[in-house]
Parts: structure tokens; sequence; C-alpha cells
């Protein structure tokens, strides 16, 4: 019996910076998941770099089908492997660092590691040696080897297996009162995440398993059913990007300036119409397919839809608003903008946080509303403004939110600091600046008509001529500009996050105190993360009355932008 | 971010009470998706009309 006490013990250290049981096997679960999402983002960056070269038409270098190898290669890398493998270190840190909880079965969290590593390596096996150039849809009849599928399966199964886990450890935590009350809101996003996995899982399960048999030939398979299902689990899967990447948000708000939750109620509200409607965008895909009836598509991609984008405005109100409140209680109270101009835009945590909300929500959730709608999804459909919206709202919000937190993940859980801290201050904006600029490029070429997942646009040796307006040109050089400004920074980033765990100086009390240089502000000096004093009460009061400003600005973004597609529908589509 | 206060449960509100409970939010999130985006679309494939090709 002692030594089971003493084995549970042991099995926690406290963190110096935040007062955090920290179970030390769910710790290494978080380390081997976030090492091995930044080997996939490597991949899928390297991959991003052939395709940029490839699409920008000045340069055209990859031959036709290592073109659609590179891409299959950097869907499933980027939306898949690294995505999900940093979305379950998340899940390891919200269910237990969060609540101080243990992790309930260590060794199944190991099995499920395993079960993702072999998945992830069958597939890129498999596409590397041609044996599945079916890009990241793997639309039925397009064939890829058996293994191809049993890889997503295993993977599958292994994450299935880490959601899983993390209900446990919700249960264990609250039989065993590590805390008191509801769950933190952070843990509570890490929830929603949680339940929009199993959703996209189940999905992907009712058609990766009917796939892997139709591809041995056994049975048929309706391409309209696997679209369908599919999408259930191919845009459900970006979904709970959605949910981690808002749960980063409100986590890293706290722990670089002490942002405050403006109303709980509203902030979990906001997340369970994500856990309610979020997943009906998938309907999106299917806009232009003509199984379905109006009926459906506007129920799910507009009705429902909207409640998720409720949501999401939200989130990015609550946020900064929750930062300007922050701000304020340390004594930022000038004027509507002195909180934004005294914040730590040197600590890239906080700046990579910013940034991944103003790209996400002004031109990730613009873009993505526009594109919802079904007139004008008909103008936008299967073109470049596709992939220029997702661009922004999976990489420039979701990875550049994960890149953020890792800045205070390398030295509270790995406790290291960071490597080459110059870079690491300038590499949000690498990135950031990069992919918004990248998105812009992709975006106006789409607005011209130019295709997505295409090899060669001029249509070379084609029996008929396609020509596009030579602004299209310009726009290729902004695409291919910005995409490598932010390849500079996913590669910087990834250079930092191996250098500071394999090769990184261990934190010790020292580095702590005399504020050591690798250290983001908010772990030297973790601002308050409970306020009191004569000023909260004036300063609630006072509202936050620059975030107001900057959301009469988004709106009048949004109207028009809305307004200025209906425009060009009109000139397209005219009537009478 | 913030401080959670403890209350007992008869003082909870009902709306953070069912919020309290993940498996509720579960089933709520499975039911609505695949209600209507899976099961209405699959209605939908399979009732559609043979196609009067010649």
């Amino acid at each position: 019996m002692n030594s089971l006490v003493n084995n549970l013990a042991n099995r926690f250290r406290t963190c110096p910076v935040t007062g955090l049981k920290v179970d030390k096997s769910a710790e290494n679960l978080i380390k081997v998941n976030a090492v091995v999402a930044v080997v996939c983002l490597l991949i899928g960056a390297i991959a991003a770099i052939g395709l940029v070269f490839t699409r920008w038409q000045a340069f055209h270098i990859l031959p036709a089908d290592w073109y659609y190898r590179f891409l299959t290669l950097h869907g499933l890398n980027m939306l898949i492997f690294f995505i999900i493998f940093f979305e379950m270190a998340v899940l390891y840190f919200a269910s237990t660092v969060v609540l101080s909880s243990r992790q309930p079965a260590p060794k199944l969290g190991w099995l499920a590691f395993g079960l993702m590593m072999v998945g992830m390596v069958m597939v890129n096996a498999m596409v590397l040696t041609g044996k599945a150039d079916v890009l990241f849809t793997s639309y039925v009849p397009l064939k890829a080897d058996p293994l191809y599928y049993l890889g997503i399966i295993l993977f599958a199964v292994g994450a299935l297996i880490v959601v899983s886990l993390f209900f446990a450890s919700l249960v264990v935590a609250k039989r065993e009162k590590t805390y008191t009350g509801s769950i933190p809101l952070v843990t509570f996003g890490g929830l929603t995440a949680a339940i929009i996995a199993v959703i996209t899982l189940l999905h992907g399960a009712a058609i990766y398993i009917p796939t892997f048999l139709w591809s041995l030939g056994l049975i048929e398979l309706d391409p309209g059913i696997y679209r369908l299902i599919f999408w259930g689990l191919g845009h459900c899967s970006q979904q709970i990007n959605v949910a981690a990447m808002v749960s980063i948000w409100y986590l890293l708000a706290g722990l670089t300036v002490g942002g405050v939750v403006l109303n709980e109620k509203i902030s979990r509200a906001a997340f369970v119409l994500y856990i309610g409607f979020i997943s009906m965008a998938s309907a999106h895909h299917l806009l232009v397919d003509p199984e379905f009836g109006p009926g459906w598509k506007i129920w799910n991609t507009s009705y429902a839809m909207y409640l998720a984008v409720l949501a999401s405005m939200v989130h990015g109100f609550t946020v900064p608003a929750g930062i300007e409140i922050g701000q304020r209680l340390r004594g930022h109270t000038n004027g509507l903008f002195d909180w934004l101009r005294k914040a730590p835009w040197g600590d890239p945590g906080f700046s990579g946080m910013a940034l991944s909300i103003v790209i996400f929500g002004f031109m990730g959730g613009i873009t993505g509303v526009t594109l919802g709608t079904e007139q004008i999804n008909m103008i936008a459909h299967n073109t470049m403004r596709i992939p220029g919206h997702f661009h922004v709202t999976v990489v420039g919000g979701t990875a550049l939110a994960f890149m953020a937190v890792t800045y205070y993940v390398l030295p509270l859980i790995f406790q290291k600091r960071v490597s080459f801290w110059k870079l690491a201050k300038i590499q949000p904006y690498l990135f950031g600046g990069g992919i918004a600029t990248m998105a812009v490029g992709m975006i106006f070429q789409g607005i011209f008509g130019v295709p997505r997942r295409h090899w060669d646009i001029t249509f070379k040796n084609a029996p008929f001529n396609v020509e596009f307006h030579p602004s299209v040109e310009i726009f290729q050089a902004v695409m291919g500009i910005g995409g490598t400004i932010a390849a500079i920074g996913a590669l910087a980033f990834i250079a930092i996050a191996v250098a500071s765990v394999f090769f990184g100086k261990t934190i010790t009390a020292d580095d702590l105190k005399n504020g050591a240089s690798g250290l983001p502000q908010g772990v030297l000096k973790l601002p308050p993360q409970v306020y009191s004093g004569a000023n909260v009460a004036a300063v609630h009061e006072a509202g936050a009355k620059g975030t107001m400003v900057l959301v009469f600005i988004f709106l009048a973004a949004f109207v028009l932008y809305f307004f200025v597609n209906w425009k060009i529908l009109s000139f397209i589509w005219k009537i009478g | 971010m913030s401080e959670v206060n403890s209350k007992s449960s008869s003082n909870v509100p009902l709306g953070q009470r069912l919020f309290d409970r993940p498996f509720l939010l579960l089933g709520f999130g499975l039911v609505v998706m695949f209600g209507f985006y899976t099961i209405w679309g699959m209605v939908e494939i399979l009732n559609m009309p043979q196609s009067p090709l010649p």
C-alpha cells in the first residue's frame, strides 16, 4: 500500500511557475506527441515549398506526378498528422496538467501513440512510393494501395483512444476532487475539441473501413456516399482545430498578460454552440453536388452553421476584450489602445496568439462565411479562393496558435529555455505575415477563376485554350513570395523547437530569478490570474472600449467583403 | 484564466449543471451532427431518382 502511495506521489512534480501539479507520465506523452507533430510539420513544410514553386508558373519546378504526390503529402501531414498529434498533446495538457490530475492509463496512452506513429509512417511511405497519389480527400474511385487506408485507420484508432483517455481523465479528476466546481474554461475548450474529435473519428471509421475493403476488391462503394461521409471526417477534423485553437487563445491570454474571462457563461455557451453546430460546416464541400436538395444544404451551411459562426464571433470578442481588461487591470489605462501598445509584442507567445486571432478572424472568418453562402459558393467552388481561405484558418489561425503556445510549452513542460531566442521573437511575424500574404495571392487568383489542385494553369498541350487575366501572374508572385516567407517562418520554428528540446539548456531556479534569455516574460513573471484591489470595479465598469472599436472595424470589413462578392456574382450571373 | 467558485449543487444554475456533464454534451454533439448532416444526407442520396440514361 505504501509503495502504491509513493509511486503515485512520485508521478507528480510541481510547476515552479504556475504551481500546478504535473503528472510525469502525462508530461512524457505531451512531449512525444508534440515532437512528432513538429516532425510532420517539417515534412509538410518541405512539400509546401515544392507546391508553391510549382503553382507559381514562372518556376513550375515539379512534374505532374510529383506535384500531386507532394500535394497529397502536404495535405495529410499538415491537416491530419501535425495538427492531430499536437491536439493529442493539448488534450493530455488540458485534462491532466490544468486539472492537476493523473493520467488514468499511461500504458494505453503509449499504445495509442504507437498506433498513430505506425499509421502515420505507413501513409507517408505509401504516398512517397507513389502508391497513393489520391490527395488528402482520396475521393472514390481514385484508388490507393490498401495499406494507405489501413494506415489512416490505425492512426484514427490511436487518436480515438487518446480522446477516450481525455474523458477518463475528466472522470478521474472529478472523482478524486482535484478541482472544485466546474472544470476550467481551457479544459472546457479541450472537452469541446474532444467531442468534435469523436464525431470526426466515427465518420472516419464509417468511411475508411469500407474504403479499405473496397480497395481490396471486396465491396462496391458509391462515390456520393463516400463524399458525404468523408467530409464528416475531413472538415470536422479542422473543427477540432478551431476548438483547440480557441482554448489556446484563452490559455495564452492568461499566461502572457493576465487576461480575464469576461463572462464564463457566454464563453462556455459559445463552446457548446461549436459542439452542436460547427461540424455541419462539412456540408460546404457538397454545395455543388446534385444529390442534395436545397433544404439539406441551406439548413446545414446557413442556419446551423451560423450558430457556430456566432460562437466564433463571441470568442473573437471575448478573448481580445479579456486581454484589454487584463492589461487595464495591470495599469495600462490610457486612451483606447494603450493596452495594445503596451502589450508584450516581443513575447512570441503573445504575438503569435494576437496574430492568430487577427488572421483567423479578419481573413479566415470573413472569407469562410462568404464562401459558405450557397450562391457565392457557385463562383468560388474549387477555385484558389478555397485554399486561400483555409490557409488563413488552419495555418494562420491554428498552426500559428500552436506555435505560440509551444514557446510556453518548452519552458513549462519540457523545462527548457527556448533556443535562438532572437529568432523566436520574430518567428510569429514571419510565419503569420507570410501566410497572410500567400492567402491574399491565392484568393485573388481564385477571384479570377484560377482552379485549385491544378498542376498547370497554362493548359499546355491541351486541345483547348484557356487564358486567365494577366494580373493573375502578379498574384502568383504574391502567393510565391508570401509562401516563401511562411516556409522560412515554419522552418525557423522547427529549428527553434528541435534545438530547444534536444540541445536546449534546462531551466534552473537562477534562470527564473535572473530573467535568463530564452524565457517568455509570462514565464519569468506570471501575471496575476485573479485580480483584487480598488481599481477592479472601475476597470470592469469602464469596459473594453478599444476592443469595441476593433469589433466595428471587423464588422465593416465583413460587410464590405460580403457585399463585393454579391456584386461580383451579379456581374457573372445575370438575371433578366 | 479565471477563478471558479465552488457552490453547493442546489445553487448551481441549470445551464451550468448541464454544461458540467461532458457525456451529455457528447450525446448532444453526436445526435445533432449524425441527425442533420449524416443521416439526412444519406436519405437524400438514397432517395435520388434513377437517372433516365439512354
